[in-house]
């Protein structure tokens, strides 16, 4: 008999809360060993808040978090898991190469690992310099070093190309693939939809401290994947009458004379829209993924969920 | 895998700790030039069974000893910013033990600086005082420094950054001044009071009656300022760690 697995992570009903504000209102969050999950949503959707929960660095207010059925804290122990923060979390006056030493002291794992783990990132070149001196694609690649030294199962990565030029982002994420196919799970943080897109399987929106959407990256695409449809009337009346005609296509907005519509079938709305108005000036787009991002994340705030 | 004090990192604050001793005035530099320059403007005059240049490689100790302390000890504040201590904590490495490691490099560190300037003292030749007020005004000076283990921990603890440097390197100041620990002419009933209730008094005190009862006679106050700082501060920088944890 084959014995279950548990979930790389699992968050049930996960809530958080400083003070009077809700950060996090009850999420549900399961991630399987080996997969790649963009956590996406803009800044203070509650992205952070929850990843310190995985990681044991804060407590639920309510809730329970488990790492491959264990305790955030447990986990973090035994070098289960790992994690790449975005900004800081580095001494400047000690060398790259001390730092991953320091961090295979603290877990015991000797120092061959640390050097071995040094050889592998490709600190080498760079490994005798402070950390002062380096550039921030090279403090991410220190702080890479460091998560692998103890092998972890989950690697945690909170915004982790933060501040870095397009050359450095793209390796990065090449070393991190290249962790997932070694079955690591990977699970990152980002407010950059295109990141999100590129390097992930599946992906979760998170917005107002809730899960708005969750699907794989195809998924997500298609409830995102939409036209726009500008048309200009004779009046705002008009506008406002089409806008109303129109409400199941697609969402409408109306601005004086010029109606937009955010659809999926943008011919069935152009050819109502000759049908029945005197539209003119018909023009439809592409939306871009930063517009549909919003108009989910928007969509969000107003109670609803969005499911694909 | 280690929660508790672990040799490597403890190793690594020692170098950072001596290394920012080194190049900070106040830990090496300012005790040694201090020493030099009182050592030799009223140094030959007797002092209980030593010279006044033996007490102030002493009391020199001492200063060079808290203040090196504090340097570890401020290191906290200076960390958390760069979310050192958030780094931390993805290691089995538990908070109190960082908070632990900083005391003891402080030590070590302090250690050090007292042994540099006792050098110092041996070359020059012109501090005088039996064998084993050598080796007790050591022990003393150094040991001393515990007083601002707590009290820079504390400190620390409660300020970021550079404002907790800001807090503490004045407070060890006025300290030295009222403990009399710069043996600056400054008497008077204010001054007595003071040195009584100061930290750094208690060990200034300590450390001059090991020259003899010429010297001065040191008392239980002596010994219960010395003490008492050392548990209130590390009491109070306890207090302040536990309600930064409660904060998660």
């Amino acid at each position: 008999m084959a014995a279950v697995t548990p979930p790389a992570i699992q968050l049930e009903h996960v809530t958080k809360t400083f003070g009077s504000v809700h950060a996090v209102r009850g999420v549900d969050l399961t991630i399987n060993v080996g997969e790649v999950v963009a956590v996406l949503g803009p800044n203070g959707a509650g992205k952070t808040t929850t990843l310190d929960m995985v990681l044991g660095l804060s407590q639920p207010t309510a809730g329970t978090v488990t790492i491959a059925g264990a305790s955030p804290r447990a986990a973090v122990d035994a070098g289960h898991v790992a994690a790449i923060t975005q900004t800081g979390g580095l001494l400047n006056d000690i060398t790259a190469a001390d730092h991953v030493r320091l961090i295979a002291a603290l877990f015991g794992v000797g120092r061959a690992r640390a050097d071995a783990v040094i050889q592998v990132t490709g600190l080498g070149d760079f490994g005798k310099r402070r950390v002062q001196s380096l550039s921030g694609g090279e403090k991410q690649r220190v702080k890479f070093a460091m998560a692998l030294v103890s092998d972890p199962s989950l690697l945690i990565l909170d915004e982790p190309t933060t501040g870095m030029d397009v050359g450095a982002r793209r390796d990065f994420w090449r070393d991190i693939h290249a962790q997932a196919a070694e079955g690591r799970t990977v699970v990152f943080a980002t407010h950059y939809l295109e990141e999100a897109d590129e390097f992930a399987d599946r992906v979760v929106l998170i917005d107002h401290g809730q899960v708005i959407a969750d699907g794989t990256t195809a998924e997500i695409r298609s409830l995102v994947a939409g036209r726009v449809v500008t048309a200009d009337l004779d009046s705002a009346e008009a506008a406002q009458a089409a806008a109303t005609a129109l409400g199941a296509l697609g969402r409408a907005t109306v601005q004086g004379p010029q109606i937009s519509v955010q659809c999926r079938d943008s011919d069935a709305v152009v050819k109502q829209l000759f049908a029945t108005t005197a539209a003119h000036d018909v023009l439809v787009t592409a939306q871009g993924l930063e517009e549909a991002f919003l108009a989910l994340t928007g969509a969000a705030a107003d109670g609803s969920e969005v499911k694909p | 895998m280690s929660h508790g004090l672990n040799l490597a990192y403890t190793g690594l604050e020692v170098r950072r700790t001596l290394k920012k001793a080194v190049t900070l005035f106040f830990c090496f530099a300012m005790p040694i030039g201090f020493y030099l320059a009182f050592g030799a403007a009223f140094g030959d005059q007797p002092a209980g069974t030593g010279n006044v240049d033996a007490v102030i490689l002493a009391l020199m100790g001492l200063y060079g000893s808290c203040m090196t302390t504090t340097t570890a000890a401020i290191g906290v504040a200076m960390e958390r910013p760069l979310g050192w201590n958030r780094q931390l904590r993805l290691t089995p490495l538990r908070p109190w033990a960082y908070v632990a490691t900083k005391l003891v490099a402080g030590l070590v560190a302090a250690f050090c600086a007292v042994l540099v300037l006792y050098v110092v003292g041996v070359i020059r030749h012109a501090a005088e005082m039996p064998g084993a007020v050598w080796a007790l005004t050591f022990v003393l000076a150094w040991l001393g420094g515990l007083t601002f283990s707590g009290i820079g921990l504390f400190i620390a603890m409660l300020c970021r950054g550079d404002t907790a440097t800001a807090v503490a390197v004045p407070v060890l100041m006025i300290c030295a001044v009222l403990s009399g620990c710069f043996q600056l002419p400054l008497s008077g009933a204010f001054f007595d009071t003071a040195q009584r209730i100061v930290p750094m008094g208690g060990p200034v005190r300590l450390i001059m009656a090991r020259f003899g009862p010429d010297a001065l006679v040191a008392d239980g106050w002596d010994w219960a300022n010395t003490i008492g700082w050392i548990v209130l501060g590390l009491a109070a920088a306890i207090w302040a760690f536990a309600r930064d944890t409660q904060r998660q």
